[in-house]
C-alpha cells in the first residue's frame, strides 16, 4: 500500500464524480490547448504565405493592405504598375530575381493571379520548400493555368479541363463580376497544398490575362473584335505587384535590403517587407487573440473550481475516511497531502487526457479541412508548451485541493467515528 | 526482570465542559494481558479509550505505551506512535469502506510504517488466520457479511503489530453469544498483544480476570450516563 494507492482508491470509490471532474478539466486543457494552437497556426500561416520573398513592391496606399491583397489575396489591388515601370525597376538594380504579378479576375470567386513561369521557379510559398505539382505542370504557354489545391478541391476542375475567368477580384463567391467568356483556359496543373493563401488561387500567364482586359477595352470602346496578344497595346500592359528577392549570401539578407527599400519608396511605390507588416498584423489582432486565451483560461479556472467543489461535496463522506485514517496513524498533514495529491491528480488526469482531446480535435479538423479545402492547420504546439499546460493544470488542480485539505486536516477524529457505545 | 507494561497510565486528568471527567492516577496493563473496562452506556469508556488512543488531549499526566509516552509528543509523530503501538477495533467497526479487506489491513501497516513489500504478504497471513481466504481478501468490505468485516476490524487492529489493542464493545449490538470477543481475545493472544476490552455488558465480567469498573475513573456531571 502507498499513498498513490490510497488516492486511486479513493478516486474509485467516487468513479462517477472523479470521472466527471476529469473530464471537466480535460476539456478546459483541450479548448485551452486548442485555442493556443490555433493561435500558432494562424502565425505560422501568415508567415508561410509571405514565403521566400524579401519585399513586395506595389502602388497600393500602404504596405499592409499591399501585403494582404498581394500575397493574401484578400482584394484585388487597385492600382497598377505600367510594364514599362516593372521594367525599369527590375534593371535598376541586379536582383536575384522579380516577379511581376497581375490579379483582377477569378475563378468562381477565386482569385486568378497572373505571373511569369519564375513564380513557380523561384518564387516559394514557405521559405525552403518549393511548389509541388499533385498532377500536371506549371504553365508554359498563353491560357495554361494552374489551380491551387483548395481551387481543385472545391470546384474539383481537374488537368484537362477548360474554364473561363470572370472579371473581378474574387473576393465574393456570389459576386463575380463578368464572365470572360471569349475566351478560356486550360487546366494544366494542380498543386499540392502548401499551407498558404495560394492554395485558394490559381495561376496563369500576364499576356493571356492582359488579352482579357485588353478585349474590356476594346469592347467599353464599341470595338467588337478578337483580340490576340499582338494586339496588346502599352496600356493594356500593367502589374498590380512585384515580389522582389536581393542577392544573399550564405543565407543572410544583403545590406543593400534597406538601401533599396528606401530608394524605392523615393521612387513612389508602396513597398513591404512582408514579415514586418506580419507583425504588425499579428500587434492589431493581439488584443483579440489575448481576449480569446483569457476566456480559455477562465474556463480552465473555472474547472478548477469544479474540482475544488467536486471534492468539498464530498468531504461529508470522507470525513469518516479520515477520522479512521487518523486513528490508525495518519497525521493531519498527511491526510491534508492525500487529498491535495488526490486533487492534483486529477489535474494531472485531466491535462493529458486534455491534451488528447486537443490532439485528436486538432487532427481530426486539419484532415477535414486539409481533405476539403486544402488548407494546411498543423499541429502547432511545441512539447514545451504543452508540458507548461500540463503542469500548469495540475499545479492549478492542487491549489484547488488546499481548502477540501484543510477541512481534512482539522477533521477531530472522535466525533467523525461511527458510534462506538 | 520485570517486563515493560503494555500500557501504563500516571496522573491522567481530563475535563470536557459538559462531559465526563477522567482522572487516573495509576494504571497498568502488562503486555499480553487481558483488562475488561466495565460501565453502562455512556459512562465515559470511548472517552477513555480515545484519551488513551492520543486522539483527545488529556489536561495532564502520562500515557506509555510499551515504554513510550504518548503524550510527551504531539502532532504527526504522535499519529505514528498510535499507529505502529495501538490497535483499535470499534462496535461499528468503522472499515474503510470501498477498500477490500486487505487493503483495510495494509492501510494500518501504511500508516505504521511497515516497509510495503511486505503489506500484501502479511495482509493475507493475517486475514487468513482469521479465517477469510481466497477472493474474501480482495473484496470490498461492504460486501463482506458482518462476521467477516468484524475480522477485518481485528485484522486491523493486529496489521502494525501493536503493544496494545483497544477494543471498544467489539460488535456488542450484533453478537450475543460473545462470539466475536473470543475472535478478538483469541487473535491478540495468538499475536502477544495486550487487550483493553470495554463492555457495558455485566454478565462478560466471570470471563475476565482482570476487570475494572470505569466509574473508578470517571465522574459525569450531574444528569449524564445511565
Amino acid at each position: 500500500m502507498s499513498d498513490f494507492s490510497i488516492i486511486l482508491r479513493s478516486l474509485r470509490i467516487r468513479l462517477f464524480s472523479t470521472v466527471v471532474t476529469i473530464l471537466t478539466v480535460a476539456v478546459a486543457v483541450g479548448l485551452f490547448l486548442t485555442l493556443l494552437s490555433m493561435r500558432e497556426s494562424g502565425r505560422d500561416a501568415f508567415r508561410r504565405g509571405s514565403g521566400n520573398i524579401d519585399l513586395l513592391v506595389s502602388a497600393e496606399p500602404g504596405p499592409l493592405v499591399s501585403v494582404l491583397n498581394g500575397l493574401f489575396h484578400a482584394g484585388a489591388p487597385a492600382n497598377p504598375i505600367p510594364w514599362a515601370r516593372f521594367e525599369a525597376l527590375r534593371a535598376s538594380y541586379p536582383w536575384a530575381w522579380a516577379i511581376p504579378l497581375q490579379q483582377g479576375d477569378n475563378y468562381r470567386g477565386y482569385p486568378a493571379i497572373a505571373t511569369t513561369p519564375a513564380f513557380f521557379e523561384d518564387y516559394q510559398p514557405e521559405a525552403g520548400r518549393p511548389w509541388a505539382f499533385a498532377a500536371g505542370r506549371p504553365f508554359e504557354a498563353n491560357f495554361e493555368i494552374v489551380a491551387g489545391s483548395e481551387v481543385a478541391a472545391t470546384t474539383g476542375v481537374a488537368v484537362g479541363d477548360r474554364i473561363t475567368l470572370t472579371h473581378g477580384s474574387g473576393g465574393s463567391r456570389e459576386d463575380h463580376g463578368h464572365s470572360h467568356d471569349e475566351y478560356d483556359y486550360e487546366v494544366v496543373g494542380i498543386l499540392e497544398p502548401s499551407g498558404s493563401a495560394h492554395d485558394r488561387a490559381l495561376f496563369s500567364d500576364l499576356e493571356s490575362s492582359w488579352v482579357l482586359h485588353a478585349f474590356d477595352r476594346h469592347e467599353a470602346e464599341g470595338r467588337h473584335v478578337h483580340v490576340g496578344v499582338d494586339d496588346l497595346e502599352e496600356v493594356d500592359r500593367a502589374v498590380t505587384g512585384i515580389l522582389l528577392k536581393v542577392p544573399s549570401r550564405g543565407g543572410m539578407a544583403s545590406a543593400a535590403l534597406p538601401q533599396q527599400f528606401d530608394r524605392l519608396r523615393r521612387e513612389g511605390f508602396t513597398v513591404a517587407q512582408p514579415a514586418q507588416e506580419i507583425g504588425r498584423l499579428l500587434g492589431i489582432v493581439a488584443n483579440v487573440d489575448a481576449l480569446l486565451i483569457a476566456m480559455a483560461a477562465a474556463v480552465l479556472l473555472a474547472s478548477g473550481i469544479g474540482i475544488m467543489l467536486a471534492l468539498y461535496n464530498s468531504m461529508d463522506q470522507r470525513r469518516r475516511q479520515v477520522a479512521i485514517m487518523r486513528v490508525l496513524g495518519a497525521s493531519r498533514g498527511k491526510v491534508f497531502s492525500l487529498t491535495l495529491t488526490e486533487s492534483a491528480m486529477i489535474g494531472v488526469a485531466g491535462g493529458v487526457i486534455g491534451t488528447l482531446f486537443a490532439a485528436i480535435g486538432n487532427a481530426a479538423t486539419a484532415s477535414t479541412l486539409k481533405e476539403r479545402l486544402g488548407l494546411v492547420i498543423p499541429w502547432s504546439l511545441d512539447p514545451a508548451t504543452v508540458l507548461a499546460v500540463v503542469v500548469g493544470t495540475t499545479i492549478l488542480a492542487a491549489a484547488a485541493g488546499v481548502l477540501p485539505g484543510l477541512v481534512a486536516y482539522r477533521t477531530p477524529v472522535a466525533t467523525n467515528l461511527r458510534p462506538t457505545a | 526482570m520485570p517486563t515493560t507494561p503494555a500500557l501504563l497510565v500516571r496522573d491522567l486528568s481530563f475535563a470536557h465542559p459538559g462531559g465526563p471527567a477522567v482522572t487516573i492516577d495509576e494504571w497498568s496493563v502488562p503486555a499480553g494481558g487481558e483488562v475488561l473496562l466495565q460501565g453502562p452506556s455512556g459512562s465515559g469508556k470511548s472517552t477513555i479509550l480515545q484519551l488513551l488512543a492520543g486522539l483527545l488531549d488529556a489536561k495532564s499526566g502520562r500515557v506509555e505505551i510499551d515504554g513510550e509516552d504518548l503524550l510527551a509528543v504531539r502532532g504527526a509523530e504522535r499519529d505514528r506512535r498510535r499507529g505502529r503501538r495501538i490497535g483499535m477495533i470499534f462496535q461499528t467497526f468503522n472499515l474503510l469502506s470501498g477498500f477490500s479487506a486487505r487493503e483495510n489491513a495494509m492501510l494500518a501497516m501504511h500508516f505504521a510504517g511497515v516497509p510495503a513489500a511486505a503489506h500484501r504478504e502479511r495482509a493475507a497471513d493475517l486475514l487468513g488466520s482469521l479465517g477469510l481466504s481466497g477472493n474474501e481478501l480482495d473484496r470490498p468490505v461492504d460486501r463482506l457479511s458482518v462476521g467477516q468485516q468484524q475480522r477485518v476490524a481485528v485484522a486491523r487492529a493486529l496489521a502494525a503489530e501493536p503493544a496494545i489493542v483497544l477494543a471498544d464493545e467489539p460488535t456488542a449490538s450484533l453478537d450475543p453469544d460473545n462470539a466475536a470477543r473470543t475472535v478478538v481475545r483469541e487473535a491478540c493472544r495468538t499475536r502477544g498483544a495486550a487487550l483493553l476490552l470495554t463492555s457495558h455488558d455485566p454478565s462478560l465480567a466471570e470471563r475476565f480476570e482482570n476487570r475494572i469498573d470505569v466509574s473508578t475513573f470517571v465522574s459525569l456531571p450531574s444528569g449524564a450516563g445511565s
